[in-house]
């Protein structure tokens, strides 16, 4: 990679790395931070990508590395919860979106993270799963179980049902 | 498939198109409404986490790159340079600087200062942030000019980094037992200005650092004074 792939690397992945890193640690500046010191990472380590087509996962992975470097993690306790004891809103369709960002801002990391990756990287869960070491299946959990936690902050007052009441 | 089935693979994903979905729906109404509220949720989640970028973000990422690629003295001698052509040229500049260098040196480090305190004023909001930053951050951003904190500044209440002066430099608030001071931290720009001085009701002094300066910004000259020999007492020089 020269200096100006380089450059339409920065301007094609930025943003979606911004917000990711934002999400990661829920401050604008620590975000820009991290931002910056990905790409630079990513510059150091450019001899490193071997399948070009995976330029966005790999600049995602550096990201998330750099993140567990500079803020050694603490990792939340999950709550487990069954699947089927948690509810299901009806559908009324109104869904705040400054509420929403509250409710993400509220989901613990280990949800929020796989969560994100989805939602802004478009990764599928076999990708999510390489980039944080866990199985496919793990990744697939944490997915269904921030939606269902999301959907319950989101809307606490709405009339519920349970998925198993439902299906 | 059943309709727990189904519900586990559309929240774990959503685009998930396969056959024995669509099957599922075509014969499902609850389910179908399901899907429909999901779909709707997924929206508005992708508004919510689509949280605004920085203006300029991808400028400053490529202008920190190409300050970090710029060629430094050793890398780009030409075959005639030696100790001796440089000691030279150096005395050549050193008595050159001393005749009509000094007014110069002067004028431009008043004009940092002044580019401090013209950022500061450019972003009032900084003022009252209280961001409760980690120290380990401050830290690092002195790292990067050289220098090594032996002791507390104070309590660091913002810290991003700005161009200023055609360069990205750290634009830190810090609550110290003086009281607030804006801290830039400015690479390349290596400059001294013991003696404050004064712009739009703000003041500024500025310390070299080992690759850059740093410009000290408080509402009183004797604060910016006392915060710059703070500075001055707890930055170490790594070799």
């Amino acid at each position: 990679m020269d200096h100006t792939a380089f450059e339409m690397v920065v301007r094609a992945y930025s943003a979606d790395l911004y917000r990711f890193a934002f999400w990661l640690c829920r401050n604008r500046w620590q975000a820009q931070d991290l931002v910056q010191e990905a790409f630079a990472a990513a510059w150091k380590a450019r001899d490193s990508l071997r399948d070009k087509s995976a330029i966005k996962a790999w600049l995602f992975t550096i990201l998330r590395n750099e993140h567990f470097r500079v803020h050694q993690r603490k990792r939340l306790q999950m709550e487990e919860v069954e699947l089927d004891e948690l509810s299901q809103t009806e559908s009324d369709g109104a869904y705040e979106r400054v509420e929403l960002e509250e409710c993400l801002r509220a989901l613990p990391e280990n949800y929020r993270e796989p969560l994100m990756l989805q939602v802004l990287g478009g990764f599928s869960c076999r990708e999510i799963a390489q980039m944080m070491n866990i199985s496919e299946q793990n990744v697939m959990t944490r997915l269904t179980r921030s939606r269902q936690m999301l959907q319950r902050l989101a809307k606490p007052k709405a009339r519920t049902g349970s998925l198993a009441d439902r299906g | 498939m059943d309709c727990l089935t189904l519900r586990r693979i559309k929240l774990a994903t959503p685009q998930d198109a396969r056959p024995e979905v669509i099957e599922h729906l075509r014969g499902c109404a609850d389910c179908d409404a399901f899907v429909r509220e999901l779909e709707n949720f997924e929206q508005h989640l992708h508004e919510a986490a689509s949280v605004p970028v920085p203006e300029g973000l991808a400028e400053q990422i490529i202008l920190r790159h190409a300050e970090q690629q710029r060629p430094t003295l050793s890398d780009r001698k030409p075959p005639w340079f030696s100790r001796t052509t440089l000691a030279l040229a150096a005395s050549v500049m050193l008595a050159l600087s001393a005749i009509v260098g000094y007014n110069t040196v002067q004028s431009s480090r008043e004009e940092l200062g002044a580019s401090f305190i013209a950022h500061v004023l450019s972003e009032p909001e900084v003022l009252q942030a209280n961001e409760h930053v980690e120290l380990a951050r401050l830290e690092q951003a002195f790292s990067r000019y050289g220098g090594k904190l032996t002791g507390t500044i104070g309590d660091v209440r913002h810290l991003g980094r700005c161009p200023i002066d055609g360069v990205l430099a750290d634009h830190i608030l810090v609550q110290t037992a003086h009281g607030p001071a804006t801290l830039i931290l400015i690479p390349e720009r290596r400059a001294s200005l013991s003696r404050p001085i004064n712009r739009d009701g703000y003041a500024v002094v500025i310390l070299p650092l080992r690759s850059g300066s740093v410009g000290i910004v408080t509402d009183s000259p004797k604060r910016a004074t006392e915060v710059g020999r703070l500075i001055k007492a707890l930055v170490r020089w790594q070799s």
